[in-house]
């Protein structure tokens, strides 16, 4: 069943996704710009960019064999998939470092004033918001604290909230040609 | 009348010639019920056993008419062994329970179920152990395929047998046909099993099958009658009516009761356990190491395993109080639980004969869950995928993996248990404990492993085995021209004398190519005539799983931890397993667990390298978590706070 749920979510958000991207690709002024000394810039991409490419391993690896072939991962995907896993999580936990102040929600966002960000900015926080899940139920299996019922529900809290995450990000990534408000900066 | 006490009614003409004809009608109507309907079987709810005082009847004809005779001390003529089909027949159904499980293994249409332990045809003259069953199990031969006949297979395993199966199919083969008279059939022997005496002795029993005294197996067994003599060399249409009449070379089976075991109506007392006692099973169910050491082999082998005696463990089941038969039961048609995981069918009472199993009574769901007060797991920490990848034995059952498998010796493979002059232990075949194989289920499971060696036929990829004696005929001088001495191979096979034999066997159009297979190779000749060795799925090794003895729960696999498996030299994944080969040239070599478990095991250690990692993922993903909690409580709180602050704003103005 999740596999369908799975298929379903990914699709629809992807949809969404790329809907913003077109809708909102026009007519958007980047506000503020990226700031920062060189070097500062290239470690800002260079989280991301690990962030993406983990996001997309651990995805497509992950809702692959939940998708593909309806069983629990094995063999050299599970082998990936676990190795990926501390790398996605050291780049998440930087990249919320970095986003977290720029994503403070303002004045602007509750008058209304550039609404895409607003919604871009609770995608943020949502994903940071699950991201806690994500990671916490795979590593409070790693321990002998529950037993094979709490090993269940952990797997099926990790496949939903990171399918819940891999969603928010498809429409974040979607509404990213849209910035945060000015008034961002401002706090 | 009064009423009241005795509870009668007037009940008038009609009533009364009713009552007279129910009275009346009952002797006979009761009688031929209780002949016919086996009053001894079923359950009638009574907890307590029937006392079995009852007479003694023989058979000693093989006739299908024949008229069983009853047995009384003193009478005149010669004592005869008694038949349990025409004393337990009286009130058992008797056919039904001889096609039980443990007696149909000769017979058409039963389901073969999971594959379990063979018995071994050793033929030491033509290099030959080949796992034989009557069940169409993979990897093993078919007795008639290696010129078994039931009375070959009674002969030869009649030792560990119950009776019935093929010591009823005796007739069938013309060895058998000759001394059927003589011999008489191997039935049912009820008291192998049922007999809560202590008397009941299967070492004397086995000794009774190796004299060919089928018929006494019951008799002596049971201590009931002393048994001397043999039929062995008896002529064929010897009168046990008139023994006297025996050669002076030929010493006939007599039978001699003691007067004190019959009452004064003739009867004898069995002591009848309906729920068999272990003691029973064990007999034919034991399992010892072949070369036992107290703490470990100090040549770095295997740890023997053991049905329970020093310094071996019991059971985790039988130390609990349970017995074999507290889960091993079976309804009157005999057809005990083997209590593996998808035994049975819905039909067959599956969701009973499924409560039996490992998880049944563990794990289960049901009403029936928890039986005899079974603890129900928590499995800690181990992640649920164990659950489908392995079956519970795998980590619960045997001795604890080694390195290198230790071997052991069974009851019924190597004839163990039995203790009269002549009788010895079989050494060969080598089987080794515990391996990790796969079957049906897909699900590693701890298993026994042992390596046929046997000549066959291969045609279309198909391995047909070819009997000894056939082998023998053909090549038997080629094979006995090896040359003796010690060390490793010593009397093993050379190169040339599989050749030899190869090319006495020659190959036939119809049946195929001769090969001869060992070590879980295939050997054979080329078309230059030279000798080729390859492996073949048909050559490999053969495995049935195994289910005792239970460890405690602190010394199955994973108790410790994730160690137990998940390194780079754990035994289940990296042992080695000696493999046994009748070739000389193919000495000293070992089989890898992944191979036999047809698992990667480049995977599996990249797999288990990656658990140094672990406690670093742990810290790892803990410290993110709490960081991502952080960040959302600081932010959460600010913008809690200036939430608040305009709220406030507002009010104010």
């Amino acid at each position: 069943m999740f596999g369908n749920i799975a298929l379903i979510g990914i699709v629809v958000a992807a949809l969404v996704g790329l809907l913003c991207l077109a809708a909102l690709g026009r007519g958007v002024s980047q506000a503020g710009g990226v700031s920062g000394n060189r070097w500062g810039r290239l470690l800002r991409f260079l989280i991301c960019f690990v962030l993406v490419a983990t996001v997309l391993i651990l995805g497509g690896t992950g809702f692959y064999a939940a998708i593909g072939t309806g069983h629990a991962m094995s063999g050299w995907l599970l082998m990936l998939h676990a190795t990926m896993a501390p790398v996605f999580c050291i780049a998440l936990a930087a990249w919320v470092l970095i986003r977290a102040q720029t994503a403070r929600f303002v004045s602007a966002d509750i008058a209304g004033d550039g609404r895409w960000g607003a919604v871009r900015k609770g995608c943020f926080w949502l994903m940071v918001a699950l991201g806690v899940p994500v990671i916490l139920s795979i590593v409070l299996s790693m321990v002998p604290l529950f037993g094979t019922v709490g090993q269940r529900f952990l797997y099926h809290t990790h496949q939903y909230t990171t399918l819940a995450f891999l969603m928010l990000a498809m429409v974040y990534v979607g509404l990213g040609r849209c910035a945060f408000s000015r008034g961002s900066e401002q706090g | 009348m009064n009423t009241t006490t005795f509870g009668w009614r007037p009940v008038g003409v009609p009533g009364l010639l009713a009552w007279l004809t129910l009275v009346l009608a009952w002797p006979v109507s009761a009688g031929a019920e209780w002949k016919q309907l086996g009053l001894g079987d079923g359950d009638d709810g009574n907890e307590s056993s029937p006392v079995h005082v009852i007479e003694l009847f023989s058979k000693m004809s093989e006739l299908p008419d024949a008229e069983p005779a009853g047995i009384a001390p003193g009478e005149e003529g010669p004592a005869h062994p008694f038949n349990l089909g025409a004393t337990c027949g009286r009130c058992h159904d008797v056919e039904a329970i001889s096609k039980g499980w443990h007696f149909n293994s000769a017979a058409d249409g039963v389901s073969p179920g999971r594959v379990g332990e063979p018995w071994v045809y050793v033929d030491g003259g033509t290099f030959t152990q080949v796992p034989v069953s009557g069940r169409d199990w993979p990897g093993v031969a078919d007795p008639a395929e290696v010129g078994l006949t039931p009375w070959e297979m009674v002969k030869r395993f009649g030792h560990h047998m119950p009776g019935g199966d093929y010591g009823m199919l005796i007739d069938q083969g013309e060895d058998g046909l000759e001394r059927l008279d003589v011999a008489g059939r191997f039935e049912v022997n009820c008291l192998a099993c049922h007999n809560g005496s202590p008397l009941q002795d299967q070492s004397e029993a086995a000794k009774q099958i190796a004299l060919e005294n089928f018929r006494w197996v019951p008799t002596a067994s049971s201590r009931l009658g002393d048994v001397s003599g043999s039929t062995k060399g008896l002529d064929p249409f010897f009168d046990f009516e008139f023994p006297d009449m025996a050669g002076t070379d030929e010493k006939p089976p007599a039978v001699s009761y003691g007067s004190h075991i019959f009452n004064h109506s003739n009867q004898v007392c069995f002591d009848i356990a309906k729920k068999v006692p272990a003691r029973r099973c064990y007999f034919c169910h034991s399992v010892k190491g072949a070369d036992d050491h107290e703490c470990g082999d100090e040549h770095g082998g295997g740890v023997a395993e053991s049905t329970g005696g020093y310094p071996h463990d019991q059971d985790v089941h039988l130390a609990a109080g349970l017995t074999c038969a507290d889960c091993h039961r079976n309804e009157t048609d005999h057809m005990i639980v083997r209590g593996y995981e998808g035994e049975g069918s819905p039909e067959s009472g599956g969701s009973l004969r499924a409560s039996l199993s490992c998880q049944g009574c563990h794990l289960g769901e049901d009403e029936s869950a928890g039986r005899f007060g079974a603890p129900r797991p928590v499995h800690r920490g181990i992640p649920f995928v164990h659950f489908e990848k392995l079956a519970c034995t795998t980590c619960h059952s045997g001795s604890a993996p080694q390195k290198t498998p230790g071997q052991v010796k069974t009851a019924r493979i190597h004839n163990t248990g039995a203790h009269y002059p002549g009788h010895y232990e079989h050494e060969s075949p080598a089987v080794f404990s515990p391996v990790f194989a796969e079957y049906c289920d897909d699900k590693l499971t701890v298993s026994r492993l042992m390596w046929p060696a046997y000549w066959a036929r291969l045609k279309d990829e198909a391995l047909t085995a070819i009997p000894p004696a056939v082998v023998a005929e053909a090549a038997g001088d080629v094979l006995a021209s090896g040359e003796e001495g010690e060390g490793e191979g010593a009397g093993a096979l050379s190169d040339e004398q599989i050749v030899g034999a190869l090319e006495a066997l020659g190959d036939d159009a119809e049946l195929g190519v001769a090969v001869y297979v060992s070590g879980g190779k295939l050997y054979q000749l080329n078309g230059q005539g030279q000798l080729e060795s390859s492996k073949h799925e048909a050559a490999g090794p053969y495995t049935w799983p195994l289910a005792h003895n239970v460890r405690p729960a602190q010394q199955s696999l994973g108790a410790k931890g994730c160690g137990d498996c998940h390194t780079t030299d754990a035994a289940i994944f990296f042992g080695e397993i000696p493999v046994v080969s009748a070739v000389a040239s193919a000495q000293g070599e070992t089989l890898p667990m992944t191979e036999l478990a047809e698992e990667d095991a480049l995977y599996w250690w990249a797999f288990n390298a990656s658990f140094v990692f672990r406690p670093m993922l742990k810290v790892v993903g803990f410290s993110t978590a709490g960081l991502l909690l952080l960040i959302l409580l600081a932010y959460g709180l600010a913008g809690l706070r200036h939430v608040s602050r305009s709220v406030a704003a507002g009010a104010r103005d």
